[in-house]
């Protein structure tokens, strides 16, 4: 019974901030960023966000951001391949049949790399809302 | 500052790495940046009440922004750390009295 109260305490934002700061970096350091995020919402729900909780945030937010960087990079270094000026070697090489099952793949891993983007940029404005 | 300057560039080792030797720290072999920001910080970082989790996902941060140790970061990089984290430096820079 006391702990299903304490349980409904903890789901409703009830608990001290640490507890859910606490939680918000486990789930970081497992990279789930959801419940990271989860979590951080919770130690904001019912308190005003102390000087830990800001700094928690912030390390969350960065954490996301370093993740979108890497990715954003990679697109960059795609992007030469797939879209290559005509002028490039690279321009006919992707002509070429043996090449397109390649430039496919490359293909493929763009779209997932800008899903992931979206998907990242989405939980970062999340945390972000009414901070 | 110009004391950890001066055994940043002499011993060769990184920025918050030499503010850690100006704190005490005898040597940092075996040491990592959390342990030893603990190790000669304690006391600051109890009366800061600061969580270790919170120093331990800073340090990942820094290590993915830089690809290397907290410790081997240079002087600039930690401005540009701060830049980009300015409460969490602010706060680790309090702890480290910089």
């Amino acid at each position: 019974m006391a702990r299903a109260g304490v349980l409904q305490l903890t789901k409703h934002g009830y608990m001290p901030q640490s507890t859910y700061i606490k939680a918000a970096l486990k789930a970081l350091e497992k990279d789930d960023l959801d419940e990271a995020v989860h979590h951080y919402k919770l130690a904001t729900k019912r308190w005003r966000p102390s000087q830990k909780t800001e700094i928690a945030e912030e390390i969350i937010s960065s954490a996301i951001g370093l993740r979108i960087a890497k990715l954003q990079n990679r697109l960059a270094e795609l992007e030469p391949m797939i879209n290559p000026s005509w002028r490039s070697l690279q321009y006919w090489r992707n002509l070429l049949p043996r090449n397109r099952q390649k430039l496919e793949e490359l293909r493929e891993e763009q779209r997932g790399l800008q899903e992931a983007i979206q998907v990242l940029s989405s939980i970062q404005e999340k945390l972000k809302e009414n901070a | 500052m110009s004391k950890v300057i001066k055994t940043t560039t002499a011993g060769g080792v990184g920025f918050l790495a030499g503010l850690l030797l100006e704190k005490g720290l005898e040597s940092l072999t075996g040491l990592d940046f959390v342990d030893g920001l603990f190790a000669v910080s304690g006391s600051i970082l109890a009366a800061l009440s600061v969580n270790r989790d919170l120093v331990q996902a800073a340090a990942r941060n820094i290590e993915q922004m830089f690809g290397k140790d907290p410790l081997e970061i240079s002087e600039s990089e930690w401005r540009q750390f701060k830049e980009m984290n300015p409460k969490t430096a602010e706060w680790l820079e309090k702890a480290l009295k910089i």
